[in-house]
């Protein structure tokens, strides 16, 4: 299972994805992320990962959802994948079980 | 809320980069970001921030196209549709269609033909095998006046010479040729009859039926015939294998000569310019003497140089040579002061054999009037013209029909065909077009061939066009054609956007200013040529009708050059004293030359240094009543006073002019130095004649005396006066006179008159060509305005309508209409006024003698345009004004 592992930013779009559910779109997904965390995300870079997971296969898109108040323009709507959704999982399994591993220790205990 | 927008230049950079699958999410994405912002941020914010987006986004994946799904425009599926619409769209439009046809099969006939014409003249001697290693010999010469003069003739020893002193040379032989008569069985027929060298059949490549060519001319009395010369003679053979070892005769004079037939070759091709019936050895010069003489010889030299050897090489090794063989042709030259005194004043040269033919400078009687290549080039500027107009009439109506295919290209737009695709179908339906006009255009042409070929005096055949290049031509003019014709309509057309069509908007006026200038071009190149033919042919008529200072009509000449001279005046004589009471003949004189033979001009320098040129040559006494020439001053040559032959000369008007005196001053002015060779002592002026024009209107009057040659009889030619009525009567006493007075020479007569004529033969050639150019052009000038003028009133049913409606009479509809046309007709004459008339005024200075250019022409000329261009368009617009209005407007 040598696949690449998910990008912090990649993981955070398909939970976000996930989210939003139905019409999730790149304005969506960067206000559900930026809610949230912390991060700041601009439309770019949650583009520019959207089209990455795409390109991974993690995701999927299609156009629909025109609005006024985007001129008429169509919305690119996306969904996760199932090889996306194993993938969040993968994440998810691995970083439970390094927490578990930790066994609760803090910081102030003398964390090495 | 205001009505805030992205900022427009940060979209339209976004658009610009942006491939063309992002740019709706990405358009969309970020005006959505854009209304947040503003909310958030204000609007100078929000625009701030749009741009800072904008800027962000310009990644490598962003701005990447993707690749263009392959189009199957060419193959399969879509070009069943495309023929199927196609064919739908020339049917439906088959008026528009003929036109378009046949204006483009005009224009291809037009060039195929020229095409025709110019291979033929370009291709001439270039069949034989080793063509490029074969060169004729002329020698330059430098004139005091600083003109190379240059001649072609050789002298007979001239070869043995050549090869002796330059051995690389491969080998050589000599040619002459003439008209003889050939008699077998005691049949006679006139053929042409050649003399070579063996060497001949080395180095032409004339192909051979029978015998062997290398020892066909080997003995004295060999002869060689044409495969058809060999039918004619012997008709009864059946091979050419039996005419071998038959027996033809010559006869010269009082000689009789046998010669056995020794070989049969193939008939010269038509482009060959070495022409012969029959060939007999050189050798045969002294005893059969063919052709003429000139001072620097009297054969035609070619030699075949080896492979390795350069011409120019060869050339540059001659002086030597040259000093030496052409010594005594240089000291007669420099005799009469016609060439300049310098060791290389004289200079041999060689001239290609395929250049033969291009290079009417150099020239001998022995081969194929050589073709002045200016004419090629005219003549294929006029094809390419013609082919341009057809070809913009292609345009004018393509793009005029595109109105009613634009539905066709929205729909195609819409349903997802790629602007390429679009371009592909129209130029594919151009290509088809301009296939049916290839061959539409090959058929007008193979039925225009012999009324070409009449007017050409050619002997061309279509197909001829089977040679490579030919065929390759041909295809490269249907190819560029259907590029050119159908690139602007293809462009055009598919330029169309979906909404735009849909919603009703005519983006295609067919007013659009390029519709309208082709249309004026056309217009301009016909009117352009209409005048050229009109001042052409006025320019011929006033040629042909000038009069020339001598009376030309009803003046017979006969050929007297070849009789023996010493024998002339005494038979003159019995000429006169038989015919001249005759009825119909009026008088009869002796001169030299006639006047198209061409004559001896002296250049040379008086007692007191002054240099003078005119033409001489030798008449007798009647020649004044003969020729009709006036006198002018003093008298003309008297039979009673002997020093008039010895010491007489007549000159004419421009000669005094030369001299600076008057005509009554020059008679008894004593010219001396002058033709030396004449006159043993100094000749003095008799009288002086009014001007003529001997020589071709080309030229001015040039000084010239006549003169009665006191050392020798010179009587080229016998001129007899006869009565305008009964003519024939008249030739026939004169036969009659000659077979009784000479009747082993060959009887040659002309008319003077024609003989003139015939100098501006080229001119009337060109005039017809012309003629027929401009007729071309105005018929496709007229097929464009026509189907134009179809399209434009088809538009315009509606404004007529409404026009007619309100209360507008037919009368001033046709007017509205027709003037729209008549101001492109009217503008086309502005424009081709200036370009005529520069044009014209050229040629015509190749003219001593020119008729003014009137401007009566030019308004001719442009009325007839403007009154063809009103025929043209009357029927549509006639038809448009009585139509009913109710069914114009019925649909809106």
């Amino acid at each position: 299972m040598k696949t690449k592992p998910l990008g912090e930013l990649d993981e955070l779009v398909l939970l976000a994805i996930g989210i939003v559910g139905e019409g999730a779109y790149a304005n969506s997904i960067k206000r559900c992320i930026n809610e949230q965390t912390d991060r700041g995300l601009t439309l770019v870079t949650t583009h520019a990962a959207l089209h990455r997971l795409e390109e991974r296969g993690y995701v999927q898109s299609r156009m629909g959802g025109a609005t006024d108040k985007r001129g008429g323009r169509r919305k690119r709507l996306f969904t996760v994948t199932h090889a996306g959704f194993a993938a969040l999982e993968r994440t998810r399994t691995a970083r439970e079980r390094m927490w578990q591993l930790m066994q609760g220790r803090r910081p102030s205990e003398g964390l090495a | 809320m205001r009505d805030v927008h992205p900022p427009r230049i940060a979209l339209t950079l976004l658009q610009r980069f942006c491939a063309a699958h992002w740019r709706e999410e990405l358009e969309g994405d970020l005006a959505e970001e854009f209304e947040d912002d503003v909310l958030l941020y204000g609007a100078r914010g929000a625009s701030w921030r749009y741009w800072r987006n904008v800027i962000r986004f310009m990644r490598p994946y962003i701005i990447r196209q993707r690749e263009a799904p392959f189009h199957q425009a060419w193959g399969g599926i879509m070009l069943r549709n495309y023929l199927t619409v196609a064919l739908r769209t020339f049917r439906k439009n088959a008026g528009y269609t003929f036109i378009n046809v046949s204006g483009l099969a005009i224009g291809m006939a037009c060039c195929l033909l020229i095409l025709l014409l110019i291979r033929h003249e370009w291709s001439f001697d270039a069949f034989h095998e080793q063509a490029d290693r074969i060169y004729r010999t002329y020698v330059t010469s430098e004139q005091p006046d600083g003109e190379q003069s240059v001649q072609a003739m050789m002298t007979v020893d001239f070869t043995e010479n050549l090869l002796a002193a330059y051995p690389q040379i491969e080998t050589a032989t000599r040619v002459v040729g003439a008209g003889q008569d050939l008699t077998v069985n005691n049949r006679t027929y006139l053929r042409e009859l050649m003399q070579a060298d063996p060497a001949f059949f080395e180095i032409f490549s004339f192909p051979v039926l029978a015998g062997d060519p290398a020892t066909a001319l080997a003995g004295m009395d060999g002869i060689i015939l044409t495969a058809e010369t060999a039918s004619l003679l012997f008709p009864n053979h059946t091979g050419y294998g039996d005419v071998l070892g038959e027996s033809v005769t010559i006869e010269r004079g009082p000689e009789t000569y046998a010669f056995t037939v020794t070989a049969v070759v193939a008939d010269m091709p038509p482009n060959s310019s070495l022409l012969f019936d029959a060939m007999i050895s050189f050798d045969n010069h002294e005893r059969i003497h063919l052709g003429g003489n000139n001072w620097s010889g009297r054969t035609s030299t070619y030699v075949l140089l080896p492979e390795d050897l350069d011409a120019s090489t060869l050339e540059a090794q001659f002086s030597p040579f040259t000093n030496v063989e052409f010594a005594r042709y240089r000291d007669r030259l420099l005799n009469f002061n016609m060439v300049v005194d310098r060791e290389d004043a004289l200079q041999l040269k060689l001239q290609p054999l395929r250049e033969l033919h291009l290079s009417p400078e150099v020239w001998t009687p022995y081969e194929v009037m050589p073709h002045n290549p200016l004419y090629s080039y005219i003549l294929g500027g006029i094809g390419l013209l013609v082919l341009l107009i057809a070809c913009i009439n292609f345009m004018t109506l393509s793009v005029g029909r595109s109105t009613s295919r634009a539905r066709e290209v929205g729909m195609r737009k819409a349903l997802g065909a790629v602007r390429g695709q679009l371009m592909r179908q129209f130029w594919g339906e151009a290509f088809v077009l301009s296939s049916a006009a290839l061959l539409l255009g090959f058929i007008l042409a193979s039925l225009a061939l012999p009324g070409f070929n009449q007017l050409t005096q050619q002997d061309l055949a279509l197909d001829a066009l089977q040679g490579f290049e030919l065929g390759l031509a041909v295809i490269v003019l249907m190819v560029v054609v259907g590029l050119v014709a159908g690139g602007y309509p293809a462009v055009v057309l598919s330029r169309f956007h979906p909404s735009v069509v849909f919603r009703g908007v005519l983006s295609m006026r067919s007013n659009h200013w390029l519709t309208r200038s082709l249309v004026v071009l056309q217009y301009t190149i016909s009117i352009g040529l209409i005048v050229s033919t009109i001042i052409m042919t006025q320019q011929l008529t006033f040629l042909l009708e000038k009069d020339l200072g001598f009376e030309d009509d009803g003046v017979v000449a006969v050929q007297t050059r070849q009789v023996n001279q010493d024998a002339m005046p005494a038979l003159l004589e019995r000429f006169r004293t038989r015919l001249v009471p005759q009825e119909g003949i009026v008088a009869l004189a002796g001169a030299e030359l006639t006047f198209t033979r061409g004559s001896n001009r002296e250049i040379w320098e008086d007692a007191s240094g002054q240099r003078h040129a005119a033409y001489h040559f030798a008449v007798d006494y009647n020649y004044l009543d003969v020729m009709g020439i006036d006198l002018i001053a003093g008298r003309f040559f008297s039979e009673e006073l002997a020093t008039d032959r010895t010491h007489g000369i007549v000159v004419n008007e421009a000669f005094a002019r030369d001299f600076g005196v008057t005509p009554e001053e020059m008679v008894g002015t004593a010219i001396d130095n002058w033709i030396t060779w004449v006159f043993d002592d100094t000749p003095h002026v008799l009288g002086v004649v009014r001007d003529f024009n001997y020589r071709s209107l080309h030229e001015e009057v040039p000084p010239v005396a006549m003169h009665m040659h006191p050392n020798r009889e010179l009587t080229g030619a016998m001129l007899i006066r006869i009565h305008p009525e009964n003519v024939s009567q008249s030739l026939g006493l004169i036969e009659a006179a000659w077979a009784d007075l000479l009747p082993d020479e060959p009887f040659n007569y002309s008319f003077v008159d024609e003989d003139m004529d015939q100098l501006y033969q080229t001119e009337e050639r060109w005039s017809h060509i012309v003629q027929y150019a401009s007729l071309f052009a105005i018929a496709i000038a007229c097929l464009g305005l026509l189907g134009l003028s179809t399209l434009t009133v088809a538009k315009r049913t509606k404004e007529i309508g409404i026009r007619k409606v309100l209360g507008a009479s037919v009368p001033r509809i046709v007017s509205l209409v027709a003037l729209e046309f008549i101001k492109l007709v009217i503008f086309a004459n502005v424009l081709a006024w200036p370009l005529a008339y520069w044009g014209m005024q050229e040629w015509l200075t190749g003219f001593a003698y020119q008729i003014g250019i009137s401007p009566w022409v030019f308004v001719g000329a442009g009325l007839a345009a403007v009154l063809v261009a009103l025929g043209t368009i009357s029927y549509q617009t006639i038809r448009a004004a009585t139509a009913n209005p109710v069914r114009a407007l019925r649909y809106e």
